[in-house]
């Protein structure tokens, strides 16, 4: 008897947890609107802010440069690269949730002063989840073609 | 007893998820063995039909057929040695991603360029192959001697 009673609250917890897992399962999706907030503070040259948006152990892997490291070391590459005057136009072509990373690719376009043409190039970044923020834990990128003479690469 | 019994069985199978997998380093090894033996069909054997090249100062190179015909361009017999080290490997279920450091070396075992590279692998099939594969160099291409320079160096 005692056994019939308890069939149903078996049941229901059962379902609890299949809908939990479930859940659990679901994709969630890539984090935009911080990717949208790194080039909102890359547009406005905003390199200690840019700087916030990288892990503590991240890591930027600039084309024809060592890479470089540590928040102190990124917010000093992003000054010197762009200290507010490069227009930055981000296309995602893929991104992926990978165990607790989110892998992305996609394209850029960047207008540098005193050029007509935008440079286009490719970039791939790892994200991961910090404290319930994403931030960037890898981050590579290159240009289509090589960079005019004279002028820094992009 | 029993609901709490329940619970922790569905909570349990809930949690579980199979442990990671070692990353395939053999695969990394034929690559290079490859690569050294400028095998450029074999080469582009280990990545996806969907593989993408991204190089630097370059269009991202896709597909198979274009990736051994850029890796046959690029690595022709007789061009330098290539050395690889692993800096970090991270394995989720189907997908690898790796970062390193590689050394281009002349005849004389002389570097001629350094760099490092991310790439994203995929298991097809049970086999372990690149989805993703860039890189780029840490110091810009060294510019040819100036006439005068190179006129006044001795012989």
């Amino acid at each position: 008897m005692n056994r019939f009673r308890l069939a149903p609250w078996i049941a229901l917890i059962a379902l609890a947890g299949f809908v939990g897992c479930e859940r659990a399962k679901a994709p969630e999706s890539f984090p935009q609107a911080a990717a949208d907030g790194w080039v909102a503070a890359f547009n406005s040259g905003d390199s200690a802010g840019l700087a916030l948006m990288y892990g503590p152990d991240a890591e930027i892997l600039p084309p024809d440069q060592p890479i470089v490291t540590g928040h102190d070391g990124i917010e000093q590459f992003w000054k010197t690269f762009n200290p507010g005057q490069v227009r930055l136009e981000i296309s995602e072509v893929e991104s992926m949730k990978l165990g607790d990373y989110w892998f992305r690719e996609g394209s850029y376009s960047a207008l540098f002063p005193a050029e007509g043409e935008p440079r286009v190039g490719k970039f791939i970044e790892l994200w991961t989840k910090v404290n319930s923020a994403w931030l960037l834990h890898r981050h590579i990128w290159s240009p289509n073609a090589p960079p005019p003479a004279e002028m820094p690469a992009a | 007893m029993a609901p709490i019994f329940v619970l922790m069985l569905v909570s349990g199978g809930c949690a579980q998820s199979p442990a990671p997998e070692p990353f395939p380093q053999e695969a990394v090894e034929t690559w290079v063995e490859r690569y050294a033996a400028n095998d450029a069909a074999g080469v582009a054997a280990l990545y996806t039909e969907d593989a993408q090249l991204l190089p630097p100062d370059m269009e991202i190179v896709s597909g198979r057929a274009a990736i051994q015909e850029f890796v046959a361009k690029t690595n022709p017999p007789g061009g330098p040695a290539f050395e690889i080290a692993t800096v970090e490997t991270l394995v989720f279920g189907n997908y690898a991603h790796r970062q390193g450091s590689f050394k281009v070396k002349g005849p004389n075992g002389e570097a001629l360029e350094a760099g490092k590279f991310i790439e994203l692998w995929k298991k097809v099939d049970g086999q372990w192959l690149i989805y993703r594969d860039m890189w780029s160099a840490n110091a810009p291409p060294a510019a040819p001697p100036a006439m005068d320079t190179a006129l006044d160096e001795p012989a």
